[in-house]
């Protein structure tokens, strides 16, 4: 069984919400700001879908990611044909054992340094990286490539702790995890990063990406500390399964609120459901605290029992 | 490096700025100029990464790992040796290391031209995708590996494992080789290599002739 499964979410009783309105620039702003490179992202991501995959929803698909400023990862070419207006803001993902495509990170709005090699999609470090001051050599050298910027690192889900805890030395903007699915990874990735966070005062964004198609699935990955998620299966299975129509009412609609929800009501719920996440964390009794999977979900249900409010997301509206 | 008349000469001391910080200070500056970059902070890392400007620049220290990354147009030269990954996914110009280099020299360079009259560490030319590299002195091991395209010259022989996993591109050697690995075979000197070598050699100021080397390509390279 998933272990997301096993997350029980309540709805709590609220106090009235906000009149919801279009998200402005500066409520997209996500962590830490100090890096003089904020991100300006959405908490959702298109990251895995293709233009050949979306056929004729792409253009539609990219302007309402655009006028959310939602994120999308693609190449410059897969923009190159739509209107100014519904280019979205554009992740631009370098594989750390390749070359650098200068023109495709000089005009990326957001690059991560991905782990892996580029051919065989293992995960890893390059052999040319000899120590980890290279490693921070290497990002350095990126940004002063890219500019202005955001820069962020990408690793596994399921790296280890020791590399999970060393994310947070790099200079880097954001992190993002992937996964492949495997919840336990994630979730463990996702505390250990939330508790070294608060321990530093960091506030670094982590970025979340993989094959999650379940809504209930992506919120709760956003309530256990993740700051967007790509929504690719999502949409894929929608556009399977359903109609045009149901994509557009989930981009329109659920977007919307979701996208909304960075605004005010989940931010403060998130905020809120993060530290209690980070304090039941802490107070595990288990050694290494907080890693313990089960004993830390256990400890975070009852608090999102009444912090969370997912129900929100078809409330809200 | 040729001094045309009328550039603009211009001095850094740059004992007291960090890599990005050099490259602010050479933002703006007018095309064709020779820069003279002196007190270099020992080690620097990802020094003048993606550096894009049409200039001279002389460096009179060694410079750090990842020097000179995805740089672009600039004719760069080192007086001192350079740190591993030197010319990373360099783009176009030219790079002269006076010393040693160390790993990886020019890994998934495109374009340009890297010389270094010293020797160079293992894995020179890792994955090589259109550069001309020329090392005057002996190389490590795994020369070559993976490159696809471009152009490896090396003066006084390499170690082991020349060209594994090299599907283009082709590699010149003087000197002893340790092994060959299975991807590549030595061929014929056509007349388009004389060129080639004999164009590389006098860009490098090597005086010698084509005859002594011996000339490795991918087996998998059928344009050879």
């Amino acid at each position: 069984m998933n272990i997301l499964d096993q997350l029980v979410v309540v709805p709590a009783p609220l106090k009235p919400l906000p009149a919801l309105s279009q998200p402005t620039k500066e409520e997209f702003l996500l962590g830490d700001t100090v890096s003089s490179r904020p991100l300006e992202i959405g908490v959702w991501m298109v990251c895995q879908t293709t233009p050949i995959q979306a056929g004729s929803r792409w253009t539609d698909l990219c302007s309402r990611l655009s006028e959310r400023g939602l994120l999308v990862e693609c190449g410059v070419a897969a923009l190159d044909k739509l209107p100014v207006a519904s280019v979205p803001r554009r992740l631009f993902r370098q594989t750390i054992g390749s070359g650098l495509n200068v023109e495709e990170l000089q005009s990326a709005d957001v690059v991560e340094i991905t782990c892996q090699n580029s051919q065989s999609n293992a995960w890893g470090w390059p052999p040319e990286l000899e120590s980890t001051e290279e490693m921070g050599n290497w990002i350095e050298a990126v940004k002063q490539v890219v500019g202005t910027t955001p820069v962020g690192l990408g690793v596994h889900a399921g790296v280890s702790p020791t590399t999970i805890e060393s994310l947070l030395d790099w200079p880097i903007d954001f992190i993002t995890l992937h996964t492949d699915g495997t919840s336990e990874l994630l979730i463990n990735s996702l505390a250990r990063l939330r508790i070294m966070q608060t321990k530093l005062g960091l506030k670094r964004p982590i970025l979340v990406r993989g094959p999650i198609g379940r809504v209930d699935h992506l919120i709760k990955i956003l309530m256990l500390g993740a700051s967007a998620i790509s929504i690719d299966s999502y949409l894929q299975d929608l556009w399977k399964s359903n109609s045009i129509s149901t994509a557009n009412s989930f981009l329109g609609t659920k977007l919307q609120t979701s996208s909304s929800v960075v605004k005010c009501p989940i931010s403060e719920r998130l905020d809120a459901l993060r530290a209690n996440w980070n304090t039941c964390t802490q107070s595990c009794p288990t050694e290494g605290r907080g890693i313990d999977t089960y004993s830390a979900m256990r400890a975070l249900t009852p608090a999102a029992a009444r912090l969370a409010g997912l129900a929100m997301l078809g409330e809200a509206t | 490096m040729s001094n045309a008349d009328n550039q603009t000469e211009i001095s850094i001391d740059a004992s007291n700025l960090n890599s990005k910080q050099l490259s602010d200070r050479l933002t703006g500056i007018p095309a064709d100029s020779v820069v003279r970059i002196t007190g270099l902070v020992e080690g620097l890392g990802g020094l003048l990464a993606g550096l894009n400007a049409p200039i001279e620049l002389y460096l009179d220290s060694s410079v750090g790992s990842l020097s000179f990354m995805a740089s672009r147009q600039a004719k760069i030269e080192v007086a001192g040796n350079a740190a591993n990954s030197c010319g990373h996914s360099f783009h176009s110009g030219g790079i002269l290391i006076r010393g040693d280099a160390r790993n990886f020299l020019a890994a998934y360079a495109k374009g340009g031209y890297i010389a270094v009259h010293g020797r160079a560490g293992d894995f020179v030319g890792y994955s090589l995708s259109g550069a001309d590299v020329l090392v005057r002195s002996r190389c490590g091991n795994g020369v070559g590996t993976n490159m696809s395209a471009g152009t490896l010259v090396l003066g006084n022989g390499c170690g082991e494992n020349l060209g594994q996993g090299m599907t283009g591109g082709v590699i010149y050697v003087r000197g002893e080789v340790g092994s060959v690995a299975a991807d590549v075979q030595a061929g014929r000197l056509k007349e388009a290599d004389t060129i080639r070598l004999g164009l590389m050699l006098v860009r490098a100021g090597i005086k010698t002739t084509y005859e002594k080397f011996q000339v490795f390509r991918s087996k998998a390279d059928k344009g050879n």
